[in-house]
């Protein structure tokens, strides 16, 4: 059985039975590089492991041992007792998936420019000297997010009485939770959040009709975002140009596709915990990829980023005043 | 090895006209290059391993499940959100 786990929420704010858990198992650390632990249904903690690594397999086999030797009243099916959750912090509450939410996967991922120009995966070059294998390998992979596109909002980007060739803007609320929660080229390297205060003259988002048949709706999205804000040693910015096709089910009234690629210029960061720019120095190209989840699993419903800190600024997000 | 493939690749796209600097306006993106690059930016065969195990997100849903089922519950945690997502 496997859970993952928000630890700064569950050690610290959360306060309802499932928090209480955490902290009387100290099952969760509050460090960048996260935490594993194994512990028992039963509230008994086998005991943590600071960083995975190079032993993890040895130490899952260490508390594999501690498991069975555990006396049958802790660890038989059935022989533990497991209180409902009949209070639920009202934050945790908020995080939850409203119901009809489209679910979008999203990818970042670092690139690279060639000598001559063309794109091309990161390498360890492109990241600061002494930057280690292992470290710039992860830096280059796909960094992984969701997005959330609440039901209002994605039936109102399939046009009612769709016209081929028709464009026309993207609900304001998709653009700006677009440019404010989902183009930040340092998702996956920090905790923190870039551009959270973008305008929606940041950028434009707009939707064409591509196709209408009796049966499905496709439309284009095309776009850019210009994002910019100040950093303690240069200012952060990041342009990307926006392109998507969507498919929309007249039947079943959904989408059944949504792939879009947001493709740009950034620099600035990633930051250290001290605002200095960390991993990568200068402009480089990063890419973002979105794709739909047409039936989340568990795991898959898990918050985006972008709710985190505040789940209605990021469901509803509206222009400042 | 995974450079040498990356480069292979993405060969196809040395005559791409995605490279800018940054100080340039944002580019259109090729309606042709949409689908080689939706797939080098998403994750990867060999990448994110960790999803091909059924992860919970809910506390009280992985006890259940392992006082139902007789086994211990591993828990992976980040400071900045679960790890399958951000962190």
């Amino acid at each position: 059985m496997c859970v993952a786990l928000d630890a700064r929420k569950e050690r610290g704010e959360f306060k309802d039975a499932d928090g209480d858990f955490v902290r009387a198992t100290n099952s969760v650390t509050v460090t960048a590089s996260g935490s594993v632990c194994v512990v028992t249904a039963g509230a008994r903690a086998l005991g943590p492991y600071g960083s995975p690594g190079q032993g993890m397999e040895k130490w899952l086999q260490s508390k594999l041992k501690l498991w069975n030797e555990l006396p049958e009243a802790e660890r038989a099916p059935g022989a533990v007792t497991v209180p409902k959750l009949e209070i639920v912090d009202p934050k945790r509450a908020a995080l939850a998936m409203p119901p009809g939410t489209l679910v979008v996967r999203v990818f970042n991922r670092h690139l690279g420019w060639d000598k001559d120009g063309a794109l091309r995966y990161a390498v360890a070059d492109d990241y600061v000297p002494g930057t280690g294998k292992a470290d710039a390998e992860r830096f280059a992979m796909a960094q992984n997010d969701f997005m959330w596109i609440p039901e209002q909002e994605w039936q109102a980007l399939a046009p009612s009485e769709p016209k081929q060739g028709e464009s026309r803007p993207a609900p304001a609320s998709f653009a700006l939770r677009l440019f404010r929660f989902h183009l930040d080229p340092a998702r996956g390297f920090t905790e923190g959040a870039n551009f959270t205060g973008s305008s929606a003259a940041a950028g434009r988002v707009t939707l064409t009709v591509q196709d209408v048949t009796a049966e499905k709706v496709a439309l284009k999205l095309e776009g850019h975002a210009e994002l910019k804000q100040s950093g303690r040693e240069e200012p952060q910015t990041y342009a990307p140009a926006l392109l998507g096709h969507l498919e929309y089910d007249r039947a079943k009234k959904t989408f059944i596709r949504f792939d879009l690629v947001a493709l740009g210029s950034a620099s600035g960061m990633p930051c250290d915990a001290n605002g200095k720019v960390a991993f990568r120095k200068g402009a480089y190209p990063v890419g973002i990829a979105f794709e739909l989840v047409v039936s989340p699993t568990t795991a898959e419903r898990l918050y985006p980023r972008g709710a985190r800190d505040n789940p209605a600024a990021y469901l509803e997000p509206r222009e400042k005043r | 090895m995974k450079q040498l493939a990356a480069r292979l690749l993405f060969g196809a796209f040395a005559i791409c006209s995605l490279a800018a600097t940054a100080a340039d306006e944002p580019r259109p993106i090729p309606l042709d290059q949409f689908d080689s690059l939706h797939k080098m930016i998403r994750v990867q065969p060999g990448e994110q391993r960790f999803w091909k195990i059924s992860w919970m997100l809910s506390v009280t849903e992985a006890r259940e499940e392992a006082a139902k089922e007789g086994k211990p519950i591993f828990v992976w945690a980040g400071a900045g959100g679960a790890p399958i997502g951000v962190c």
